[in-house]
């Protein structure tokens, strides 16, 4: 008499079929449902999104590095990112800004973002692990 | 089945469509849970532990993979987390033992047969008895197994090459020459 082989483990499986429950199963697992709530993913959704805060970031770190890079005489260039600068310079002149250095600013803002960000994910991954 | 409307109901509030959706899949997932406790009272307390968890993160259920691909994930892992839990000498072996076919009148029964295939899955390690048992009894792809239980798609394959051959081994033993008697008379 031939053994079994590969090809005779699909319909062997399929022969032997499911395990059975016991038949009160779906009662029992309906009595636990009713006294539990479905956890509603949009109560725990972030008030601003991830790529929100990267697009913030990245506006950041390519503002700082603009400030730390480009000539700062305005009388001696003419390009249009410096005169954008400039304006940019006349403006914040007439804001009260804390006093200091902006790459220095502008870093911690980039910083604290990220930092948020990383909590925020950290968070939102706990959650939905407990939930699980 | 189209379970979408089942689920819109349940989310609607509806208990009756989820009480549905337990009908329809209690006893896959029992078999997943059953694969990996090897324990009656562990299967039916996971299998109810996962149709909980699917209900209460239902809303997260976003419809890119099967449901049924999306329940056996969460029942595998409920599974695997209460045989972890579990006392070592709190397993019953009681599925495992062999015992002696029934008379044969019509050819071998199906009782037989999950007898057989119950014993030699037993011998072998839950992880791998689960593979084999969703890819030959639920039919799911390599890709949907790496779904559900997490591993990549190469141990996978490595995985259901090795088990596949180490249940042969063990049922030829176990049958001896009455291996393809049995599934011709179930035929």
């Amino acid at each position: 008499m031939p053994e079994l082989s590969e090809n005779d483990l699909p319909k062997l499986f399929q022969a032997a079929g499911h395990q059975a429950p016991p038949r009160d199963l779906t009662d029992r697992i309906m009595a636990r449902v009713a006294v539990t709530p479905i956890m509603r993913r949009d109560s725990a959704k972030p008030l601003i999104s991830k790529r929100a805060w990267l697009l913030l970031g990245a506006g950041f770190l390519a503002l700082t590095a603009a400030v730390a890079l480009l000539p700062g005489d305005a009388d001696q260039a003419t390009g249009p990112a410096t005169k954008l600068f400039s304006m940019l310079e006349e403006t914040t002149s007439q804001l009260r800004l804390p006093t200091g250095s902006w790459p220095i600013w502008s870093a911690m803002a980039v910083g604290s973002m990220l930092l948020f960000t990383w909590i925020d994910g950290t968070l939102m991954s706990s959650m939905r692990r407990s939930a699980a | 089945m189209d379970i979408a409307p089942l689920i819109a109901r349940t989310l609607a509030g509806d208990p009756r469509a989820y009480a549905e959706v337990v009908r329809t899949f209690q006893h896959m997932v029992y078999t997943v849970c059953h694969r990996v406790l090897r324990n009656t009272e562990d299967a039916e307390e996971a299998t109810q532990d996962t149709f909980v968890k699917a209900y209460q993160n239902l809303a997260g259920y976003s419809g890119g993979a099967k449901f049924s691909t999306w329940l056996y994930s969460i029942a595998f892992r409920t599974a695997i987390s209460h045989g972890r839990k579990r006392r070592p000498d709190s397993v019953s072996v009681d599925d495992l033992i062999s015992h002696p076919p029934a008379e044969r009148q019509d050819g071998m029964q199906q009782a037989d047969i999950k007898r057989y295939l119950n014993k030699a899955l037993g011998a072998m390690d839950e992880e791998d008895a689960s593979i084999l048992s969703f890819f030959y009894l639920e039919e799911l792809s390599v890709e949907e197994i790496v779904t559900v239980t997490g591993l990549t798609a190469s141990n996978v394959k490595v995985k259901l090459h090795r088990s596949r051959k180490k249940l042969l081994d063990e049922l030829n033993n176990e049958l001896k020459g009455e291996a393809h008697a049995l599934l011709l008379d179930h035929a």
